[in-house]
């Protein structure tokens, strides 16, 4: 065997790093996903039991198999009693052999390889060269090392091959354009008539050319699968006027009619909006080049648990023999471009591609001289399948590259009273603030709207997930109290950490759900304290507040019991009446705000004179403590109270 | 008074194109072919923006901006990065050191004037 690399597991943090090292080895390797994932979990599970021995250490290396290069891993530790066949770790199923053994000297050995498929026999063929010239005696093989940055390199290369080709492709065409430009808008001097028609000709073959480069890109990002789609909850019926309307003007020309066939409600699918955009102006775009007269027809229907799309036309239409290579990309290539068109022929190859992305179909009828009619379906996801499908993906994803994250929710308390859940175009507005302010903090692609809740995926394991969370929490503060006050609805908060807390959606789901709860309740318990001069004033705001359930309350007459009850125990929120004998409101803040311990206790302050209302406004604004009047309104005071805790 | 702008790009076809536009609309242009340059004429010339191509070779891109966000004659200027094809790093890098907007050579001439425009008023 040849040693790549020893690692001593002297504590738990170790068998992190043994698990990250075999993951890259893997990789480097160019084992898949799955093999990858599973010889982590191998690296984690069997370093963990060699860590309750002595001496434990992972020897990761290579080894020769008859005609096969095998990476192994051997776990090694020392121990009084051997175990007799297995350790009875399910991990050892992983491997393609495992072996235990002991030593004469005391060791177990557990030692496990895998077969690198290795189809180019580069690392064979260099395994073999040492082995032939005696180099494994060496701990290390450099070479061999190179060779693997070398393999990881090329690959990085190959997938940045198409943004490099778009890149290169389009700088000179880019750079033409503007010499052109500079000519023809006579900033390098004079040009007639000739000169500026020529020049004219040659921009719009610029812009041809982009065109098709545009297309080509387009084709072959779809066919490497490089495609990312933005989807989003998008209204159909709406999506599909806005792009028929674009065309307006060049049907009038032709004189022809537009039929639109789409029923008058909203009809929400989760796509990509530029893309079916796209894929109804390549449509569109390509009905209108054939069809001289008549009409082009749109129709949409819902059909279960999808929706079907139809363009058709009563253009030239296509031959049976046409038919089948209609969506094929050589056969269409140059030849639909006519005279002054700047098609490449790939529209209906790059919708083809779109659609099939989205998970749809998409097929042609067509009878020559008639026209010819575009059918294509996209499922429709309820949005309760769709919450539980994007978060299997993630858990998916997750055990593939053996990563871990955690899901934020924020839950309408809707939710509670509307069995139906928040209307489509309602949640827009009320979640749409939210998710802005959460992409603020997040990438966009992390976020995911239900029926009644907003999801937030957060990378890493739960301490590090907590910490991005808590930053969520204070980025959605502000548009939540706006929507609360104009709703008057609540939110509620949760969340749940995969694998750590559960290992299938419904359950990180009900986890989530079920912290909510809990949030709430733990919110409710907080010590509230009420410093107002008049007790019947503290009593109604107790009841208020007993009302939203809170029920841990403290009072005080003044401001100096109140200062001598605070030294005791802090309370989570301070609400104080400014006017009152002994000592005031102002002075029983600036005394707070003086101490380390009492200066961040949240705060709410009363007043019942205008006049001071002014003067508290400064002092407020300074401190940033939220005021309300005395007399006051019940239900600001109790969206403040639960703003501020 | 006519405002300043310093164009960094290692391609000279492009920089002598953007800056004759440029120039047609008022700008006094200046220009660098490189990293050094870019700072020995940023700091002379004390320009009211940059036009930066983050893509030079050698990490020069990178390095300018470093460079200029360090002096204390330039280290408020604004910056427009030209970027294109940068990958994540790069422009990750870019935005820690503080740059104001981001302009790709593919894209219209009309769009990085109104870029332009809008860091410079008028």
């Amino acid at each position: 065997m040849i040693e790549l690399e020893k690692l001593r597991i002297r504590d738990k943090s170790f068998i992190v790093e043994a698990r990250r090292k075999v993951q890259a080895l893997a990789q480097d390797l160019k084992f898949d996903s799955l093999r990858t994932a599973r010889l982590a979990i191998c690296a984690s599970e069997l370093s963990r039991y060699i860590c309750h021995y002595q001496e434990p250490v992972l020897i990761m290396g290579l080894e020769r198999r008859d005609t096969d290069t095998c990476l192994k891993l051997v776990f090694k530790c020392k121990k009084e009693k051997p175990e007799k066949e297995s350790v009875g770790l399910k991990t050892e199923k992983f491997f393609d052999g495992f072996k235990v053994s002991y030593t004469a000297e005391g060791f177990e050995m557990l030692e496990g390889y895998t077969h690198i498929k290795d189809p180019e026999f580069k690392l064979t063929q260099e395994f073999v060269r040492l082995e032939k010239e005696k180099l494994l005696r060496f701990s290390k093989s450099e070479e061999l090392i190179a060779l693997l940055d070398q393999v990881k390199r090329l690959s990085q290369v190959k997938s940045d091959f198409v943004s490099t080709v778009s890149h290169e492709l389009r700088t000179p065409l880019s750079i033409t354009k503007l010499g052109i430009n500079l000519v023809l808008h006579r900033i390098t001097g004079e040009i007639n008539e000739k000169q500026k028609e020529i020049l004219s000709d040659a921009k719009s073959n610029i812009d041809r050319l982009a065109g098709i480069i545009d297309d080509l890109l387009d084709i072959s990002k779809i066919e490497a699968g490089k495609v990312e789609l933005k989807r989003g909850w998008v209204d159909i019926a709406g999506l599909i006027r806005h792009a028929a309307s674009s065309f307006k003007l060049n049907l009038e020309e032709k004189n022809l009619e537009l039929k639109v066939n789409i029923p008058e409600k909203r009809i929400d699918v989760y796509v990509d909006p530029d893309k079916i955009t796209q894929v109804f102006i390549n449509l569109i775009g390509n009905a209108l080049k054939f069809t001289d007269k008549g009409y082009i027809e749109i129709s949409l229907q819902e059909r279960g648990k999808e929706i079907a799309c139809v363009v058709a036309d009563t253009g030239v239409g296509i031959s049976e023999e046409d038919l089948p290579r209609a969506f094929s990309k050589f056969e269409q290539f140059g030849r639909l471009a006519g005279p002054g068109e700047k098609g490449t022929g790939l529209g209906l190859t790059i919708a083809k591609g779109i659609i099939e992305l989205h998970g749809g179909k998409i097929s042609l009828d067509s009878t020559l001289g008639q026209g010819s009619k575009f059918t294509f379906t996209l499922p429709k996801h309820s949005k309760e399948d769709f919450l539980h499908e994007s978060i299997e993906k993630r858990i998916a994803g997750a055990r593939k590259e053996n990563t871990e994250f955690s899901i934020f929710i924020i839950r309408s308390d809707d939710h509670l009273e509307n069995e139906k859940g928040l209307e489509e175009d309602r949640a827009q507005r009320v979640f749409l603030p939210i998710s802005a302010a959460l992409e603020k903090v997040i990438q966009s692609g992390d976020c995911i709207t239900g029926t009644d809740e907003i999801i937030a995926f957060v990378q890493g394991n739960k301490e590090e997930a907590l910490k991005v969370i808590t930053r969520l929490r204070m980025a959605i503060k502000a548009p939540v109290f706006e929507i609360e006050e104009q709703r008057k609805k609540g939110f509620s908060y949760g969340y749940a950490a995969y694998p750590e807390d559960a290992g299938n959606a419904k359950d990180l789901l009900g986890w989530a759900y079920g912290s909510c709860v809990r949030e709430r309740e733990a919110k409710l318990k907080k010590a509230i304290m009420i410093v107002d001069d008049e007790p019947e004033a503290r009593d109604v705001l107790k009841r208020i507040l007993q009302a939203s359930g809170y029920s841990n309350f403290s009072e005080a007459g003044d401001g100096q019991e109140a200062l001598e009850k605070i030294k005791t125990a802090i309370p989570d929120l301070l609400i104080l009446d400014m006017k009152m004998p002994l000592m005031n409101g102002y002075e029983v803040i600036g005394m707070l705000k003086e101490n380390m311990e009492t200066k961040d206790i949240p705060m709410l302050i009363m007043s019942g004179y205008a006049v001071e209302i002014d003067k508290l406004e400064e002092y407020v604004k300074k401190k940033s403590i939220p005021v309300v009047g005395k007399p006051f309104d019940v239900e600001q005071i109790r969206r403040l109270t639960d703003y501020l805790l | 008074m006519k405002k300043k702008i310093l164009i960094v790009d290692d391609e000279m076809v492009w920089v002598k194109m953007l800056a004759m536009s440029l120039e047609h609309e008022g700008y006094q242009i200046a220009a660098a072919f490189d990293a050094v340059q870019a700072m020995s004429q940023a700091v002379q010339l004390k320009p009211d923006l940059i036009l930066l191509d983050i893509m030079m070779p050698a990490g020069g891109g990178l390095g300018a901006l470093k460079n200029i966000r360090a002096h204390v004659g330039t280290f408020s200027t604004p910056v427009i990065v030209i970027t294109a094809k940068a990958d994540k790093e790069t422009k990750e890098a870019a935005e820690e050191l503080g740059v104001s907007g981001y302009f790709s050579k593919t894209e219209d001439m009309e769009e990085l004037l109104e870029k332009i425009e809008a860091l410079l008023g008028e």
